[in-house]
């Protein structure tokens, strides 16, 4: 054997053990899920499973339920990505001004980031509790800005408010630290020109940051849309798209037909328009925004 | 004079802020040591009167929670290690050696980095339920959160392979190290940073786990942290001082490491994150 040969086939040994769990447990459940979107599909394995081509996806474009859920994806997502855009983007041109304390800061705003999403959509859960939970007590109580108190998670008309405003606490600290990662790349000698110039701060925000942080800008749209439309653990742990269907989200919804009245087929269906909706909204984002850097 | 001022204005705009994000987080753990009585007092209490450290010890003890710690400790440790390794592996191998097809298995391996997570749980299950072996058994926990996401783990750590200096290796080899020697005694721990980030957010992933455990650890004997808090909240009369002596329990490691190791959190995010 040559070297190059022989140097190949060590690298296809390193990179086999990854590939192969990689085929099984990633590209096999893909098909997997494809193929069985095809199906009546059956749980119980001795029943065989009834083909129904695609049966499946048409009933989904006729069920007010899919629709339900994907206008609350789209509403979830259209609310928190530039709620959470947004704040972040201050807090990172803050800190960046190296205000006092800006570690702890920084410190303390990527808290909920880590903390998982059990725990905190439990704690939400309890913070808007109807009656005695927090967020009603400061807002009648303290701010009277409420006469009576409000059943957040039970009134199906305000059910969503509580995830989204936990989707935004939770995902300011990630676009902070990737805007301060984006602010760090800009040359200081351009805030400095500005400045002999005479630039008020805000038109150095407008002209300079704004600007250059379009990049970062555009990654995170992307990212923070996919997360979006991934939304789940708040919707089942908070309401668990209730009261009334009127929280259900597309991943919650799907989650129920699969494991509460075990419609494997049907849900893979669901799922798969689910993986092309995502994939083609950040495959036009990214084209879309991209386009005048 | 107007500098020192608008610094002023920062400083009380971030701590305004910084009160919001942490709030939940006070109350919280004020909340764990309350007793039942003052759970929906009004007004809160925002320090708890009489303070007690029973629901931790209710917790532990008559709720199980010490066992699904160690459930959890169980499973959380091999599943990182195998998936660190299995990983740094793969990145290795893509980022120091030349062969037939690698760049059409890497681009399959990026391009399914968008799929998301959930449309694959449907059949994953339908594979695990096949086998009652994988059935109720935390062994099954620990394969698959060790094999997973390996597609972005390699290709979060291919660039830093790459960017090593690549003479070390090479005169390992010179002095006899076979290629598997050479990348776990040289280039693993010169990759040691990359490492150490991967190793956090692989723990993260499978410490709070919820969904994908829930579905194969049935019997309470295999319960991990997050089922045993989703299971305190689903029972008839919600205690919530008990749920958050649960959540903490379960927190407490998170904070330790996001504290000790918080620059690599740091350098991951801010620098896996832009990547892409």
């Amino acid at each position: 054997m040559t070297r190059n040969k022989k140097r190949a086939l060590t690298g296809i040994l390193f990179i086999l053990p990854g590939l192969i769990s990689y085929l099984l447990w990633t590209i096999y459940p893909i098909l997997n899920s494809f193929f069985m979107s095809m199906f009546k599909w059956n749980i119980n394995p001795k029943i065989p499973n009834q083909f129904i081509g695609i049966e499946n996806y048409i009933n989904l474009f006729k069920d007010e339920k899919f629709y339900t859920a994907l206008i609350n994806t789209l509403k979830y997502t259209v609310v928190t990505v530039p709620g959470q855009l947004i704040l972040g983007l201050i807090i990172a041109i803050l800190l960046n001004r190296k205000a006092k304390g800006s570690t702890f800061f920084r410190l303390l705003y990527y808290l909920p980031v880590v903390t998982s999403w059990v725990v905190v959509s439990v704690l939400f859960q309890y913070l808007f509790s109807s009656r005695g939970g927090m967020v009603n007590y400061i807002l009648k109580d303290i701010l009277h800005f409420i006469p009576k108190n409000i059943k957040w998670l039970s009134d199906p008309s305000k059910a969503m408010i509580p995830i989204y405003i936990l989707g935004i606490w939770k995902g300011i600290g990630w676009s902070m630290l990737i805007f301060l990662a984006g602010l760090q790349g800009i040359p200081k000698i351009y805030y400095e020109a500005a400045q002999l110039d005479g630039a008020s701060s805000w038109k150095q925000v407008k002209h300079i940051t704004l600007p250059l942080l379009r990049p970062t800008m555009i990654f995170q749209i992307v990212m923070l849309t996919i997360g979006g439309f991934n939304v789940f653990l708040s919707v089942f742990v908070m309401t668990g798209g209730g009261p009334r269907g009127s929280t259900e989200v597309l991943s919650s919804y799907m989650f129920k037909e699969a494991f509460s009245y075990f419609h494997f087929g049907y849900a893979s269906a669901i799922s798969f328009v689910f993986f092309i909706i995502v994939f083609t909204i950040s495959q036009i984002q990214r084209k879309f925004l991209n386009k005048d850097i | 004079m107007k500098r020192k001022i608008s610094r002023t204005t920062i400083f009380v705009l971030l701590l305004m802020g910084a009160v919001i994000m942490a709030f939940p987080f006070y109350y919280m753990v004020i909340t764990s040591f309350k007793t039942s009585t003052f759970i929906f007092s009004t007004p809160p209490q925002l320090i708890p009167n009489p303070a007690t450290f029973d629901n931790y010890k209710e917790v532990w003890n008559m709720a199980s929670f010490s066992k699904y710690f160690l459930n959890s400790t169980i499973i959380v440790i091999p599943a990182v290690l195998l998936n660190v390794f299995l990983s740094s592996l793969t990145a290795y191998g893509f980022a120091r050696f030349k062969f037939p097809g690698k760049e059409l298995w890497y681009t399959v391996l990026l391009a399914t980095l968008s799929v998301p997570g959930i449309l694959l749980i449907i059949p994953q299950f339908n594979m695990i339920s096949h086998f009652k072996f994988f059935m109720d058994n935390k062994f099954t926990i620990i394969l698959t959160s060790g094999i997973g996401g390996i597609a972005f783990n390699a290709f979060f750590l291919r660039g830093y392979y790459e960017s090593m200096p690549v003479e070390y290796e090479e005169s390992a080899e010179i002095d006899g190290c076979n290629a598997f020697q050479t990348y776990f005694y040289i280039a693993l721990p010169q990759s040691l940073p990359a490492i150490a980030s991967l190793i956090i957010m692989s723990f993260l992933g499978v410490w709070d786990d919820y969904f994908w455990p829930s579905l194969i650890l049935r019997s309470k004997d295999n319960w991990t942290l997050p089922i045993g808090i989703m299971a305190l909240r689903d029972q008839h009369s919600v205690q919530w001082n008990l749920i958050f002596a649960g959540t903490m329990i379960s927190l407490i490691p998170v904070l330790i490491i996001y504290f000790v190791f918080q620059k690599y959190f740091i350098k991951t995010v801010s620098e896996g994150g832009l990547k892409m």
